[in-house]
């Protein structure tokens, strides 16, 4: 899968909404990095006297009830929703791995177990599941990132089960086995890399939706508090003064969210897209 | 000559939805030491199901039903998986059909070449890599070492082929299965990668069971043969003395089919081989047979040794009928 610079440019010329997807999710990994540094104000502080205030110079977006600046708040945040995003997803791809290889490739008794227990999982409302957990397990940044881990691992397990299916009845792994391959030798060496590719490429869709996950249960308030700087939790905040026409410190982070979300799902629909192979 | 490989009333089926299928129904063949033994046979009769039940491979749906396959007086379907593991490769090597598919297309061929000697005793990684180089040499790769580092999709078909023969020749085995190693390839290139298999095997001793569907290639490069229909050898004999008087009906017009194309006369069976999940009853061939006799739907014949060393399974013509 060789992606020389000809490569990229016709895909880009092919595919529109994947060059803004990766545009929105180039921004907010910098915001991830960069975004509590070059905030104009501490997006932990409340500033005393400056409580709702609209849009202006001084503040962009305005300020929340609290008095802390909402556009501080806004570029602060994907630093706490990508970390739990991306560690979650990348806890659900580290556990769904080794599980989906092993349901694929030693099909019996272990296998319709692990299918099960995913349908199970899987048979949750994804939401209901999430705060079901984060309440038992106690409200941390930890154990969201542990809930988006558990919830999305089904997910992998399947995909990767998927993949193993498909490819044990590939002639190269016959062929592998017939020169005298060993069963662990072969899933690793033959199977694991042919089956990264759609892997990876839903992480990106797996992203978004986790960090709407994130969003949702710190809405509700079964995530991340305030004062840390985090999207659900800012709309929570603002939620109330909405009635009252203080639009912007729901507004604001609304739009932010929505449009990570969506930019992470467009990259990577057109990843899993490009490593269909149905669709090739 | 001492048996190198002996199969007895080896049976293998396939339980899918259509029911259950019998791809091999009591195969019988022996290879001696550096014997070179051709099976020839159409699709549907069991070609493939031997190559993978020779190394105890038959991948479900399908199954070894019964039978033994002994390698050196070991029965190979008795073994364990670890022991078999040691035989596959090292003993016995396998060149599939349609290489490039073959290959894992991710990897490069120096590093599946690589693989497979280490996995089979040298562990040395640069003694290894040194005997690769060797093998794609063997095998007539151009620049071999530059070539380690290709990818599948980077090789024709013929150098593909070349590879997988490598792969298969590359710890020396006693005994090489060959599985249609040159379907898909241009006429050019088959009679090329068969003469080096040939040139190979010569080289290295190893006995080698040739699975074709060309007899061209039987007469070409096979010291026997045996002919496959509906899972069962009907005939087997040396290869001379087959072309010279085919003796079960099958054999002899699968010769005149390639013999006599421009012929107008030419006779083929009519009707299609059997399918697998439904055989007629008595001997498989006898709804296209021209010799067929009342005793031909009952009665399964037996393999009968007509001549020394000419076995053929056919009532008529073991009871010197016509």
């Amino acid at each position: 899968m060789g992606l020389d610079s000809r490569h990229l440019r016709y895909l880009i010329k092919t595919r529109p909404s994947a060059l803004v997807g990766a545009a929105i999710v180039a921004v907010a990994l910098v915001l991830a990095v960069i975004g509590p540094t070059i905030a104009p104000f501490d997006p932990r502080t409340a500033i005393p006297g400056d409580q709702l205030k609209p849009p202006s110079f001084g503040h962009l977006m305005g300020t929340d009830d609290n008095g802390m600046d909402i556009f501080s708040r806004v570029i602060a945040s994907p630093q706490t929703d990508l970390t739990i995003a991306i560690l979650g997803t990348l806890g659900a791809i580290a556990a769904g791995i080794p599980l989906g290889l092993i349901a694929g490739y030693y099909r019996g008794f272990v296998s319709e177990i692990l299918m099960r227990v995913s349908d199970i999982v899987q048979s949750f409302p994804v939401f209901i599941l999430g705060m079901a957990l984060v309440v038992v397990t106690g409200q941390e940044i930890r154990n969201v990132i542990y809930v988006v881990a558990v919830v999305n691992c089904p997910i992998y397990v399947r995909l990767v089960r998927g993949q193993v299916l498909f490819l044990r009845e590939r002639p190269f792994i016959e062929a592998a086995r017939a020169l005298g391959g060993r069963d662990r030798w072969i899933i690793r060496e033959h199977i694991l890399p042919n089956a990264i590719g759609p892997v990876v490429a839903n992480a990106s869709v797996t992203i978004g939706w986790a960090i709407l996950l994130t969003a949702g249960l710190s809405f509700i308030g079964a995530g991340v508090r305030v004062p840390t700087p985090e999207w659900g939790s800012m709309i929570a905040v603002g939620a109330k003064n909405v009635y009252t026409g203080e639009w912007w410190p729901s507004v604001f982070p609304g739009i932010a969210l929505a449009f990570t979300v969506l930019g992470f799902a467009l990259l990577g629909e057109t990843m899993v897209d490009l490593t269909d192979r149905t669709r090739r | 000559m001492t048996t190198l490989l002996d199969v007895r009333d080896l049976r293998v089926e396939f339980q899918t939805s259509e029911g259950v299928g019998s791809a091999l129904n009591g195969v019988d063949l022996s290879v001696n030491e550096g014997q070179v033994l051709g099976i020839v046979g159409e699709s549907g009769s069991g070609k493939s199901a031997i190559a993978m039940a020779l190394v105890n491979l038959i991948a479900r749906p399908g199954r070894i039903v019964s039978g033994s396959v002994k390698y050196r007086g070991r029965d190979l379907l008795q073994e364990s998986e670890r022991a078999l593991q040691r035989v596959r490769g090292r003993e016995i090597g396998l060149v599939v059909q349609n290489a490039k598919s073959a290959l894992n297309p991710l990897v490069t061929i120096g590093r599946q070449l690589v693989n497979v000697i280490r996995g089979h005793g040298l562990h040395d990684k640069r003694a290894a890599t040194e005997r690769a180089v060797l093998m794609l040499k063997k095998v007539g790769i151009p620049d071999p070492e530059t070539r380690m580092h290709s990818y599948p999709h980077q090789l024709s078909g013929g150098m593909a082929q070349r590879v997988t023969i490598a792969m298969a020749l590359s710890n020396n085995p006693r005994l090489l299965i060959a599985d249609e190693p040159t379907s898909g390839l241009d006429v050019t290139i088959q009679a090329q990668i068969l003469d080096l298999i040939q040139a190979l095997v010569d080289e290295l001793h190893s006995a080698t069971v040739l699975i074709t569907r060309d007899l061209g290639i039987i007469a070409q490069h096979c010291e026997e043969v045996a002919v496959l229909y509906a899972g069962r050898v009907v005939e087997r004999a040396p290869v001379r003395a087959f072309f010279r008087s085919p003796s079960h009906p099958y054999s002899e017009t699968l010769i005149k089919a390639v013999s006599t194309t421009r012929q107008r006369g030419r006779k083929l069976l009519p009707g299609t081989s059997p399918s697998i999940y439904d055989l007629p009853s008595g001997c498989p061939l006898n709804p296209r047979c021209p010799l067929v006799q009342p005793i031909c739907r009952e009665k399964q014949p037996e393999l009968r040794e007509l001549l020394p060393g000419h076995f053929v399974r056919c009532h008529v013509r073991a009871a010197g009928g016509i």
